[in-house]
């Protein structure tokens, strides 16, 4: 294996559910880096790409819509090509649209399933980047 | 991996399980104050936005507790004993026990509102129903229940909001599950029918949910669709609310869930529902 573990940047402002996160990707032989807020999250990827991001919506300050829409909108076209999953525990259908809408890759209520969930974000690394 | 739009979305452990969120959509219509239909309406919209934030406030810390038990059951810190294993189980048990409450109460909030929206799309009905039984298995598993499910390959698509859809049938199969004994047996069927009750012969989908449970007494039949009526008693967890929301949500598509049902035999749960939008 000469490419290095995935790493994950988790997003999220309650230390619990980012200590979990990392149990449950680390697991997985991912690696993960945190970020509780909006604003420390974009510094971090935009200074090193991860090679996905979980992103909690409801954050402090930035929220992660705009995170994501700035992702996004990055003139680094790896920058705005990271794969994003949002992960809320406000499971409304219309939130999980805003998200999409705002160009996460996909959507994750909380509480989540910890048996699936770093094959969702491997899943979305693969579809990213084949090969 | 998966096609665009397929991906596992609101993956929840519990009753929320892919694709399904039964969440509140509200209409944020514009309004203009004074009149009490206006009044009515932004106390609506304040009781609705505090229930997001109740539903927002209380899956946060059940992140955490289903996570970590998660954890700790699965082997990862190290190997369960039995009599510890147990306890995570009842753990488990109780937190989704809660996340059940917490997803009816807005529910039924949102329908009380009248301000619930459907987002219909074309829809395999057979497929949700299918992975609504494949969520309730583990449940019906604990108890050495049999789930059969009987619905055709082929697709049967009608105009529904899917998260809804999901929503009638795990209710009414978790409901199954809970008021049939151990080694008893649930069934679901999903077919095509035509609908007596729209006139006009129009087509419609029926979701038959038959169980081999302890039935309901004959003057009981129409209080289980009442709101926090549980005609069996406190030993069997459940909010009282899961019918009357699944009624609700049949009838808000233009259809409709009635039950027959011998005291000691069983009961069937019959939901229909017309294919196309009702115009």
């Amino acid at each position: 294996m000469t490419r290095t573990r995935p790493l994950v940047l988790v997003v999220d402002d309650m230390a619990d559910t980012r200590r979990l996160m990392r149990r449950v990707l680390e697991r997985a032989s991912l690696r993960v880096a945190e970020a509780a807020t909006g604003e420390a999250a974009l510094k971090v990827i935009r200074q090193a790409p991860p090679d996905a991001v979980v992103l909690d919506l409801r954050l402090p300050g930035m929220s992660g819509l705009d995170v994501a829409r700035a992702v996004r909108a990055d003139p680094n076209a790896v920058v705005a090509a990271t794969p994003i999953l949002a992960c809320s525990a406000s499971v409304q259908p219309e939130v999980r649209r805003e998200a999409l809408d705002a160009g996460c890759d996909a959507f994750e209520g909380k509480p989540f399933d910890i048996r699936s969930f770093a094959d969702l974000l491997l899943g979305l690394i693969a579809r990213r980047a084949p090969g | 991996m998966w096609p665009d739009g397929a991906a596992p979305y609101d993956r929840v452990p519990g009753r929320n399980r892919p694709g399904q969120s039964n969440g509140i959509h509200v209409s944020k219509s514009p309004v203009t104050p004074g009149d009490a239909a206006t009044e009515f309406r932004l106390a609506s919209d304040a009781t609705m936005d505090f229930l997001a934030n109740v539903s927002h406030e209380l899956r946060t810390p059940l992140t955490a507790i289903l996570g970590f038990t998660e954890v700790i059951a699965s082997g990862m810190d190290g190997p369960v004993t039995p009599s510890q294993a147990a306890d995570l189980a009842t753990i488990q048990a109780s937190s989704r026990h809660l996340l059940e409450l917490v997803d009816d109460l807005i529910d039924i909030a949102a329908i009380e509102s009248g301000r619930i929206e459907l987002l219909r799309e074309p829809v395999d009905v057979g497929r949700i129903v299918r992975e609504a039984a494949e969520d309730t298995r583990p449940l019906a598993g604990e108890k050495g229940i049999s789930l059969v499910v009987d619905a055709p390959a082929a697709p049967i698509v009608a105009s529904v909001d899917p998260s809804r859809l999901r929503t009638i049938a795990l209710n009414l199969l978790s409901n199954a599950v809970k008021f049939t004994p151990s080694g008893g047996r649930v069934q679901v069927t999903v077919a095509p029918t035509s609908s007596a009750a729209g006139g006009g012969g129009r087509h419609a989908v029926e979701i038959r949910v038959r169980d081999s449970g302890i039935g309901i007494a004959p003057e009981d039949l129409e209080r289980i669709f009442d709101r926090f009526v549980r005609v069996a008693g406190p030993s069997v967890a459940g909010t009282g609310l899961g019918l009357a929301i699944a009624r609700e949500l049949a009838r808000l598509h233009g259809g409709d869930l009635t039950v027959e049902s011998t005291v000691g035999i069983g009961s069937t749960f019959t939901v229909r529902l017309p294919l196309g939008e009702p115009s």
